[in-house]
């Protein structure tokens, strides 16, 4: 077996299977493929409905109504490890989150028909009096069009027009009336659900992604909202079910401002990024944390990642960039002169210090660490689980998870001798082999991440072992994962599960692999992978959903 | 160690006898309300048509488990003594029972989590992936989907530290988040469509707009729905309900208020909560919110909630002095989950600090409790008419285990349960704990849980 775990379907209903599969620690994910082996023919996976996130549900309502403010959070998924994005396949709207969005869809649609420009430019057409069902319909179907990423049938439209009318009489005005039928658009399941069905035969096992559905990934992969309306154009004309026009738009997709947007919900995702916002440490032993250095180091390890993914640097430079971006904040706690008086600036660290690339970020050092004090298990985790891709379940119960505290006389001082337990004592050592000798290789960063060189008076060892590699300290440590197979296979993986939603099945160890070859063979770009996930075949079609009870093609304006 | 703690001069008291009643004139109006005992019948027993006060069930969830040696009562039956972590509950003794004893039997993959399904779903949480998969409702949800049709909110989910989870999932890992902030609450529950009793229908052409936008979007559901996979039909389908939820509150608004004697509007709580630095306001925060919860019930609001104190594996830090530890010649103050794993011992004593945290803990529960027994109704108060489930993730956090889980109940739920003892199990499956709370609330279920936490027979020993 080699780039998938289990079949994503099994969560459902093959419980049992599951549970027996990952009793084992492992720290690696599978092999690469070798010069030989061949990949099993592509299977797709079933057709799987996707909930919209709250950051992708307020974009696509910002681009679609230019000037409205949508609340920042409506429904939360819920963050309990792996991607978000894999999340929105399981995930629906809460019953509370319902109700909320009921009254945000009406706040939104009457910000939107608020005389004034902003209405102004939103309206085809103006109306001939208060009820204008000519009027009202060519506003619907557009703005329909682009807040459900395909038309509206026939049904629906009608069904739109009649809200339109029956509120502008109640209401005695159109435009008032017609922010009734823009809330209907706005709270249906088709804004705020994905739902594919593919085209072929109600039983074709494989079905191609129509052009709508494309455009819809696409976007939501590339850009974190939905698709524009030259994109839905190219889907109505046919473009996106084409191999060439399909990767022209991909080019196109990848070189609009909007990838920036895409690429930076992606890296948010992939390592947990977000949680930094409410990071909270103690600011009577860290006179230098204050609640504004979370955002502003999630903000230096996203310039990082902008400056490599569009720069087209190779992505392993991660580990090692000595360049970043800074705030003044940021710089006091690296202890170095802040490079602007306000805001971001670049900064490059000299060759010889020992802080190098992403390991030695803020945002991985203070957002895996404890309160008040460092965590080699919660940094080596990280490490392991979001760079490398590796397993590592959680600890057994009934199990002693005390460590010894320090001692002078038994010779234990710094924290590394106090989880030396955890790598003798064999029922802890099976795991925190995996994680604590990376997390103990950055042993030489405090909690919010300041370098020092003593811990508890001793002198720290951040020495190890990766790979089979032994290092001396963190920049050792990092050049050994740069050059590991790992480290940009994780990527692909992660890209992957990202664009799809799913974790990736046997039947798309083709698309899989074929996507790290590119990557591979384009000196580790990530505009090139994310370019050849969204043309392989798994971004392209879809399996039939197993059991539905009737299919019937709707006709659509 | 130090033993002071930081605490508030003034309780939180319940208005019972004032509301506000908006704005007048630019100033706040404070009304006193007549008793309503109008509402009432004769003997104070039920509302005056003759139906019988309806039982309620909540939710109290906290974190990282008790230290069972110091928390569990050294004797049982009704004369038992409370132990030094529950002191703080001695003034709910009589309205209260401590279950010990009982085993989660689903299984414990997952620390801290693995647990409380267990408890509260009777059923093992999945791997699903990365994450974590509850499969089947939680006893709240449980219990809402079969009572809560009558009242405007099938249940409420809420919480007193800052952060989004909670511990109430409908199903299919769908979980209904916490809200955490009391002035949304007050907000949601007694501003947007709340009336008082005797209050007028509201009469609002637009409600009726609203209501016909709705039916819309349950077309385009129904439509979607007929064209997907099983799962996904599902979790449409639920989204439906909740749809149907929205449309029928909308419905209320053109009826008449229910009549209710205990039924008042609470005081707005304050716009921001003071809370000082990385620690929580967990006080005023829990107060709060349960005068909400409290008076959600007396008005019909939802007969059900969740509430969570603080998350799974939650390292909060609480407003204690006393906490901190030296560590690497350095003073460290450390949180809630970490102390439960990294507290060394003190002069012998295991986890001394999260012993302080834990009576802490219970002094907030019994709080929570408070308001519940301050508002009468009947004969009795709104506690006799509910039981509330006072629950957490482990037993001993440090070992994460589910055997002699701790569990506590509160009010006699109409005379269904027993009240005011310590009862002790040689190691009953702790579903049928969950089994009798579900029987008492009157849903007469063969059985609940699934697998090894199935049961069919209930933990008699709390039952009347």
């Amino acid at each position: 077996m080699r780039f998938f775990t289990s079949p994503h379907r099994v969560t459902r209903a093959l419980v049992c299977v599951a549970l027996a599969a990952s009793t084992a620690c492992d720290g690696n994910i599978d092999p690469p493929p070798g010069v030989d082996t061949v990949d099993p023919p592509f299977v797709p996976v079933p057709a799987q409905m996707r909930r919209l996130t709250d950051e992708q549900y307020g974009n696509l309502v910002r681009d679609a109504l230019p000037g409205v403010v949508v609340p920042p959070r409506i429904d939360h998924i819920p963050s309990e490890g792996g991607l978000e994005a894999t999340a929105t396949s399981s995930q629906g709207f809460s019953s509370r989150g319902v109700e909320k969005l009921e009254g945000i869809a009406l706040q939104i649609a009457e910000q939107a028909m608020e005389p004034g420009e902003a209405r102004d430019a939103l309206m085809p057409c103006d109306p001939t009096g208060t009820v204008d069902p000519a009027c009202a319909e060519r506003f619907l179907r557009r703005v329909a069009r682009r807040v459900w990423r395909r038309p509206a049938t026939r049904t629906e439209l009608d069904s739109l027009v009649a809200i339109a009318g029956q509120s502008a009489e109640t209401v005695r005005d159109f435009h008032q009336g017609l922010g009734y039928a823009l809330a209907a658009v706005l709270q249906s399941p088709r804004a705020i659900f994905r739902v594919e069905f593919g085209t072929g035969t109600p039983e074709a096992t494989h079905r191609p992604l129509d052009g709508w559905e494309i455009a819809e990934r696409l976007a939501f992969f590339l850009w974190n909202t939905g698709p524009d309306e030259a994109l839905l154009d190219a889907a109505a004309g046919g473009e996106l079910e084409e191999d060439a026009t399909l990767a022209a738009w991909v080019d196109r997709m990848l070189e609009d401002e909007r990838s920036h947007q895409g690429v930076r919900a992606f890296f948010t995702d992939m390592l947990q990024l977000a949680k930094l916002d409410a990071l909270s440490m103690d600011t009577d032993a860290f006179e230098h944390f204050g609640p504004d250095v979370g955002p502003a180091a999630r903000e230096e390890t996203l310039r990082v990642l902008e400056d490599i993914v569009f720069g087209r640097e190779d992505y392993r430079t991660l580990m090692t960039r000595r360049e970043t971006w800074l705030n003044r904040r940021l710089a006091s706690i690296y202890g170095v002169r802040a490079p602007a008086p306000e805001g971001f600036a670049r900064f490059t660290f000299p060759a010889d210090s020992p802080r190098i690339g992403i390991l030695g970020h803020v945002s991985t050092l203070a957002g895996h660490a404890h309160f008040g004090s460092t965590s080699p298990t919660l940094r080596g985790l990280f490490v392991r689980q979001r760079l490398l891709c590796g397993t590592v379940p959680p600890p057994p119960v009934g199990v002693e998870t005390i460590i010894p505290e320090a001692s002078e006389e038994e010779d234990i001082i710094t924290l590394r001798q106090r989880v030396q337990k955890h790598l003798e004592d064999p029922v802890c050592a099976n795991c925190h082999r995996l994680m604590d000798p990376l997390g103990l290789g950055l042993e030489n960063f405090n909690a919010i991440g300041q370098y020092r060189t003593l811990d508890n008076g001793a002198p720290i060892d951040a020495s190890g072992v990766v790979n089979g590699e032994d290092f001396e300290d963190a920049v050792g440590m990092a050049e050994t994962i740069a050059q590991s197979e790992e480290f940009p296979r994780c990527l692909t993986r992660t890209a992957y599960r990202y664009a799809l939603g799913h974790d990736e099945t046997p039947g798309e160890a083709v698309s899989i692999n074929g996507a790290h070859r590119v990557f591979t063979e384009s000196g580790f770009q990530v505009l090139e992978l994310l370019r050849a996930i969204a043309l392989s075949e798994g971004f392209r079609a879809v399996g039939p959903p197993s059991d539905v009870i009737e299919i019937e093609e709707e006709v659509e304006e | 160690m130090s033993h002071k703690r930081s605490r508030r001069s003034a309780k939180h008291q319940l208005p019972r006898r004032t509301m506000l009643r908006g704005m007048l004139g630019g100033a706040a109006v404070t009304v006193a309300l007549p008793a309503l005992e109008i509402f009432l019948n004769d003997e104070g027993t039920a509302h005056a048509d003759g139906s019988a006060f309806p039982k309620r069930f909540g939710v109290f969830f906290w974190g990282n488990g008790v230290l069972p040696w110091r928390w569990i009562p050294g004797d049982t039956g009704p004369d038992y003594t409370l132990s030094e972590q529950l002191m703080p509950l001695e003034r709910h003794k009589s309205v209260m029972n401590v279950i010990s004893g009982t085993d989660v039997m689903t299984g414990g993959r997952y620390p801290h989590s693995s647990a409380i399904c267990g408890m509260l779903t009777g059923g093992a949480l999945i791997p699903d992936g990365e994450r974590q998969y509850w499969r089947d409702p939680t006893l709240d949800q449980y219990i809402a989907q079969r009572i809560g049709g009558s009242t405007r909110y099938r249940s409420l989910v809420t919480g007193s530290v800052p952060v989004d989870s909670s511990v109430s999932y409908t199903g299919d890992n769908q979980q209904n988040p916490a809200e955490k902030d009391p002035r949304a609450l007050f907000q949601q529950i007694f501003v947007e469509g709340f009336r008082l009793p005797g209050d007028e229908p509201i009469i609002d052409p637009t409600v009726a707009l609203r209501r016909s936008v709705l039916d819309a979007v349950l077309e385009q559901n129904r439509a979607l729905q007929r064209r997907v996979g099983l799962a996904d039909r599902r979790r449409l389908s639920d989204h439906l309900d909740h749809v149907r939820e929205v449309e029928l509150r909308l419905a209320r608004l053109e009826e008449d208020p229910p009549n209710l004697a205990a039924c008042m509007l609470p005081t707005m709580p304050p716009e921001t909560i003071g809370d000082t630095g990385a620690a929580p306001d967990l006080e005023l925060r829990t107060s709060l919110m349960a005068e909400l919860l409290a008076m959600s019930f007396a008005c019909e609001i939802t007969r059900v909630f969740s509430h969570i104190f603080t998350r799974p594996v939650g390292d909060v830090i609480f407003p204690i002095d006393g906490l901190e530890l030296m560590e690497g010649g350095e003073t460290v103050i450390k949180g809630h989950h970490d102390l439960t794993h990294n507290e060394p011992d003190t002069d012998g004593v295991v986890m001394a600090r999260v012993h302080e945290i834990m009576v802490y803990l219970m002094e907030r529960l019994a709080d929570f409790v408070d308001p519940f027994r301050a508002i009468e109704e009947g004969q009795g108060t709104v506690l006799d008419h509910m039981v509330l489930l006072g629950t957490t993730d482990s037993s001993n956090p440090r070992l994460h285990s589910l055997e002699d889980f701790p569990i506590l109940t509160f009010g006699s739920c109409c005379g269904e349960l027993v009240t005011g003892t310590h009862v002790r199990s040689s190691g009953e499956n702790a579903s049928r704990v969950g089994l009798s709370l579900i029987r008492a609330m009157g849903i007469p279920a063969e059985d609940w849980g699934r697998d090894e936490g199935n049961v069919s027979t209930e933990f008699t020993q709390i039952r009347t």
